[in-house]
């Protein structure tokens, strides 16, 4: 029944790419999910697999050393964590948001010429203000729950951005509840890292659609303890008609995948 | 803390919004929307006449541009005019005071809901800065806009009501208060019998009790007798035409967001469901505004309800919110201030997702209270947190600067970019035309073409301060009978000589006359054919053509 719920961004992003590229926004999120079976079975050593995911796509190389960070693992793994990053050093800065732009750096210029002096032109407009800008853009579109439930509407991004149906929107209800349960996750520590260091590395990206697929495991498991908890918490009597407005509308939406496509 | 330090930062919240709110207050943004002047000159049309433009004796809504305001703005702009005169300073006055206002009644409503807890007074003072130097505050505050002035009679109405739970006399106040809220702006239609009816749930054993029940009675009475004028005309077509033209639920299915077209019947039937399309709609609109993409980053996309490089709220406010959104769903002790919070979160959105347009921060605008209290919490939470005094006053030099460089944040995009990539929004540009057209030839008729501005006349009327009596007499439009159920305006008017409508090559060049329009209305290969004389181009701050006044076969 839950397969309604978490099969809905698999299959847009099938739908809506070749099935080339899909490899490689998949494979990430099954090595996620590998490393999420194994912190389950309670593996020491359970991000390990993440250390694979640079290799698959380079754009992604940051992760599996914000995860070693996050997780307080040995410094040893954290050190290994570096070693994609410097092997693909420049495949992976130049997908970044560092790298110069020249329309906004223009754009900065002549908006500094605004300014009755110098110090207020500096202050608020200067080469920086690009680099934060763009990740506070992304960044926000990331944590945006109206990103993952109604696929960005009523703003979608209108530039390099697919605006894919993620998650039907019912469940934005499940994913509150976990969200205010936070601390009595069952899974707390792996969602939380995993949530924080995929957020942080696609943030500073200069476009991270499709790589957020990596999303779909914390935010999955996020509705899934949703879920748990709202049906642990509801009387008994309104359990099945619940749970059948829940997979009705799940089904309504993927079957509207398929026809959007 | 001690009483004199809570009432300086109190003194000092209200200078620091004073600053933020009153400098170049009229003169930024430049120009004057449609709607400002449009109020403006229904103000002025009714302190000369007792009637608007239309010669409707004070009307309960006003009719405008078909597109029925509200009436406590207008009233409000009405006795100023013989103090200040008929200029944009003026009809953003009571924005700004009424902005200036909110603040210690949202003080005295922190303390009162919060009593006999220390956290009360640090808490009052947090937010009374923050709502000093926030952005989505202080725009209201800074023009013409009636939510700003509903807000301020909805929060004294709640203020009055608590206070009235201890001394009943107040709950008189309270619904005199509650009354003019809701015909103050449409979306306190809403949000205010929504807070009567939690309030009387909440409250109900309090409010009929022997010491309540009499004084709760009255007011009722005073409320009821306030309404009627609202409840007389609440079922015309005027009263109504904004509800109905911006919600989403008498919008057409065809047009609604996520409508799949090319389906065969059945398939459209199931999938293209309007109930199901209209509840997905409306949920996304309500959650955009708890979003904190919307809060933190993009802000309103309209251009006259926001300010470039400025949302409403700024980016360095987003980890206290979040946290302080912790605390509040954790921290139960907060009581009454914790209920009201939450309660006023999940009700002020509503009638902004209940429209088309995404995140409007003018119908939403009751929502920069229960979030700037999360904000103040989460500040004064983190605080808390901190241990030993040197890094207490390190966190307090850290938010010292933030507060700075937010003011210069909101002086960089209010005074000297929205200037200079907004003033057509503000439509500016209509003072200089008025200026130029009194310097023309007056025996020669003058044609306005107002086609990308709308409806120019309203413009001129309000900078030439056109005599109403005349213009009431010249421009008839409907008969008083029909003033809330005709919604057809009359596109034409006619000013002395001066005329608004589309400009027609045809007809209009071989005639000796004045010209006026924008860019697009008369451009340089317009005037290049048709040898036409160039009078003058006004120009935005920057540099490009607002208006051009050219003058027709003068060779």
């Amino acid at each position: 029944m839950i397969f309604f719920i978490f099969a809905m961004w698999p299959i847009a992003l099938m739908l809506h790419n070749r099935n080339l590229d899909i490899i490689k926004y998949i494979l990430p999120t099954i090595l996620l999910l590998i490393s999420f079976l194994m912190y389950k079975k309670d593996k020491k050593y359970y991000f390990l697999p993440t250390f694979l995911i640079p290799f698959i796509d380079p754009k992604l190389a940051i992760l599996p050393f914000l995860i070693t960070l996050l997780g307080k693992n040995k410094s040893i793994f954290i050190l290994i964590s570096l070693i994609p990053i410097l092997i693909f050093i420049k495949p992976f800065w130049g997908q970044t948001i560092f790298i110069k732009d020249y329309e906004k750096t223009q754009e900065i210029i002549r908006n500094t010429y605004l300014y009755p002096n110098v110090l207020t032109a500096r202050t608020y407009q200067n080469k920086v203000k690009i680099v934060t800008d763009k990740f506070n853009s992304n960044f926000f579109a990331l944590i945006d729950p109206n990103n993952y439930f109604f696929a960005f509407h009523p703003r979608e991004v209108y530039t390099n951005n697919q605006n894919l149906n993620k998650f039907p929107f019912i469940t934005i209800i499940l994913f509150i509840i976990a969200f205010f349960n936070l601390e009595k996750l069952k899974n707390k520590k792996f969602i939380l890292i995993t949530l924080v260091a995929s957020i942080l590395s696609l943030s500073i990206l200069t476009n991270y659609d499709r790589n957020d697929f990596i999303l779909w495991v914390p935010i999955s498991l996020l509705i899934l303890e949703g879920y748990r908890k709202f049906f642990e918490t509801i009387p008994k009597k309104y359990i099945f008609i619940s749970k059948t407005l829940i997979v009705g509308l799940s089904l309504w939406e993927l079957f509207r995948v398929f026809l959007t496509r | 803390m001690k009483r004199i330090l809570i009432y300086t930062f109190l003194i000092l919240s209200i200078l620091l919004a004073i600053l933020t709110r009153f400098y170049k207050l009229g003169e930024v943004p430049k120009g004057l929307y449609l709607d400002e002047a449009g109020q403006g000159y229904s103000a002025y049309a009714i302190l000369a006449t007792g009637k608007d433009e239309f010669g409707m004796p004070y009307p309960f809504v006003f009719r405008s541009f078909t597109d029925f305001k509200t009436p406590i703005y207008i009233y409000l702009i009405t006795p100023l005019i013989p103090i200040f005169g008929l200029n944009p300073f003026t009809i953003r006055f009571p924005s700004f005071l009424f902005s200036i206002l909110t603040i210690p009644v949202l003080f005295y409503l922190v303390k009162i809901l919060l009593p006999k807890d220390k956290r009360a007074d640090i808490l009052a003072v947090i937010l009374t800065l923050l709502i000093s130097i926030s952005p989505w505050h202080t725009l209201f505050g800074r023009t013409n806009f009636e939510c700003n002035v509903a807000l301020f009679f909805f929060l004294s109405g709640l203020l009055t009501f608590y206070l009235g739970l201890k001394k009943p006399i107040f709950l008189i106040l309270t619904s005199i208060l509650f009354a003019i809220a809701i015909p103050a702006y449409h979306s306190q239609r809403i949000i205010t019998p929504l807070t009567l009816i939690y309030l009387f749930v909440r409250f109900r054993k309090v409010l009929l009790d022997k010491n309540h029940k009499l004084f709760f009675i009255i007011g009722i009475i005073f409320g009821s007798i306030i309404s009627i004028p609202t409840l007389l005309v609440s079922f015309t077509p005027g009263f109504l035409a904004r509800a109905n033209g911006l919600n989403i639920f008498s919008g057409n299915r065809y047009l609604s967001y996520g409508f799949l077209p090319n389906l065969n019947s059945l398939i459209s039937f199931i999938f293209n469901n309007k109930i199901l399309l209209v509840t997905r709609k409306f949920l996304a609109m309500y959650f955009s505004y708890l979003s904190p993409r919307y809060m933190f980053w993009l802000g309103d996309y309209g251009p006259r309800s926001s300010f470039p490089e400025l949302a409403t709220f700024f980016v360095w406010q987003f980890p206290f919110y979040i946290y302080g959104l912790y605390k509040l769903i954790k921290d139960k002790t907060l009581g009454e201030l914790r209920k009201i919070i939450i309660f006023m979160l999940l009700i002020s959105p509503i009638p902004g997702a209940m429209t088309s347009d995404p995140y409007s921060t003018i119908r939403a605008l009751p929502l920069v209270i229960p979030q700037n209290i999360i904000i103040a919490l989460g500040i004064y939470s983190i605080f808390e947190k901190i241990k030993g005094k040197l890094f207490k006053c390190g966190f307090l030099l850290i938010l010292i600067f933030l507060f700075i460089f937010s003011v210069g944040k909101l002086y960089s995009s209010i005074i000297v970019l929205n200037e200079y990539y907004r003033a057509n929004e503000w439509n500016y540009g209509w003072k200089e035309v008025v200026k130029e057209t009194s310097k023309l030839d007056k025996n020669l008729p003058i044609i306005i073409d107002g086609q990308r501005t709308g409806p120019a006349y309203i413009e001129i009327l309000f900078f030439k301060e056109y005599d109403p009596v005349k213009y009431q007499s010249e421009n008839k439009e409907i008969s008083n009978s029909q003033y809330y159920t005709n919604m057809v305006p009359n596109e034409h008017k006619k000013i002395d000589n001066i005329e608004t409508r589309p400009i027609n090559w045809e007809l209009d060049l071989p005639i000796h006359q004045y010209l006026i329009g924008d860019s697009l209305a008369i451009s340089d290969q317009q005037i290049k054919i048709h040898n036409l004389k160039l009078i003058k181009d006004i120009l935005y701050p920057n540099g490009s053509i607002a208006f051009r006044i050219v003058e027709t076969n003068s060779f």
